[in-house]
């Protein structure tokens, strides 16, 4: 099996590429890869704590979590990004990890792939 | 011992979005990355502007003056400082009018020894080529 | 063995306001041109470079380093002997 790395820098709700990214992630996991999934820019905001279900809304929280749970799969803020956007490790999710930009290369080091999706 | 090549490419323009200061400062973060490697691991590391990505290069910008935040001009003359290899396209620069003279060459005024080298398109694609992961920004 | 923050540093580096990556790669720079033994003070508010990736470098470089979280000013003094 082998690991995916992820960078998604795209907003949460106001774009669908997290989406996309959370969605590609589940699709790794459930063939038995590991996946990374680096946020950055305004791809912190997928740790954002107290995320409301609208069913016209995107709603990612609930699948992270899942996705934590199965040990394959690990995401990161960027700690500046998260805290330019006034997001400190309090607003954030149990789970998520809140490391310096090297982590998502160090990250890169030893993927079989890597998509950096980006931002807007 | 491994070294993974790294292509960051930049076509974003500068300060419209964020994407191409956080392409200069995640590449600049590869000098840092063995702290989560094993020893003597580490990443290789080259930025390439393509495109509109081309006018992050350019000099005299202002934008701590006029806007308080940091410039792209600051961030690549850091990572020229850090050694970094850095390309800007030769083809789009000259699409925009532009010359060596019109973007950063160098930061020997903070002592960096590392220059902006402008080449054609075909030898970013070279490196693109050779590298392990490409980031696209 | 005196307590490295109470030791002259040899230098000072202020990365106030500064986030990843510059609070550890200016304190890689400056490590390198100092010498062997030398003391680096730095100034930091960036809680995962303070309290993650600068404790990483030094364990990774075998230097001594201790790291003062100061409260009421917001922000933490490192103490790093160069090895």
């Amino acid at each position: 099996m082998g690991k995916l790395t992820l960078g998604c820098f795209s907003s949460l709700v106001g774009s669908m590429t997290l989406d996309f990214a959370v969605k590609l992630s589940e699709a790794a996991v459930r063939k038995g890869h590991e996946v990374d999934l680096w946020l950055s820019g305004n791809g912190i905001m997928l740790g954002k704590t107290k995320q409301s279900k609208f069913r016209d809304y995107s709603y990612l929280a609930g699948p992270i979590e899942e996705l934590l749970k199965t040990g394959k799969f690990k995401v990161t803020n960027c700690e500046a990004c998260a805290k330019a956007r006034g997001i400190n490790k309090e607003d954030t999710m149990e789970g998520f990890g809140i490391h310096s930009m090297d982590w998502y290369l160090a990250s890169a080091f030893d993927a079989d792939r890597v998509l950096h999706i980006g931002g807007e | 011992m491994p070294i993974k090549k790294l292509a960051f490419i930049v076509d974003k323009l500068p300060y419209k979005a964020e994407t191409s200061r956080l392409a200069l400062t995640h590449a600049i973060s590869s000098q840092t990355v063995e702290i989560y490697l094993e020893d003597g691991d580490n990443v290789e590391p080259v930025l390439a502007f393509v495109g509109d990505g081309v006018l992050n290069c350019l000099k005299d910008q202002k934008a701590l003056d006029h806007y308080s935040i940091s410039s792209m001009e600051m961030h690549l003359k850091n990572a020229l400082l850090l050694d970094l290899k850095v390309l800007v396209c030769k083809e789009d620069l000259e699409s925009f009018g532009l010359t060596e003279d019109s973007i950063v060459m160098d930061a020997e005024e903070i002592g960096g020894e590392e220059t902006t080298k402008v080449v054609p398109y075909d030898t970013i694609l070279q490196e693109m080529d050779s590298s392990d992961h490409i980031l696209y920004f | 063995m005196p307590e490295l923050k109470t030791m002259e540093p040899s230098d000072t580096l202020d990365v106030l306001g500064r986030v990843c990556p510059y609070p550890l790669v200016l304190t890689k720079k400056k490590l390198e041109k100092m010498n062997s033994g030398d003391i680096l003070k730095i100034l930091c508010d960036a809680p995962a470079s303070a309290e993650d990736s600068i404790p990483r470098f030094c364990e990774k470089q075998g230097c001594a380093m201790e790291v003062v979280k100061l409260e009421d000013k917001g922000y933490w003094e490192i103490y790093i002997q160069k090895k």
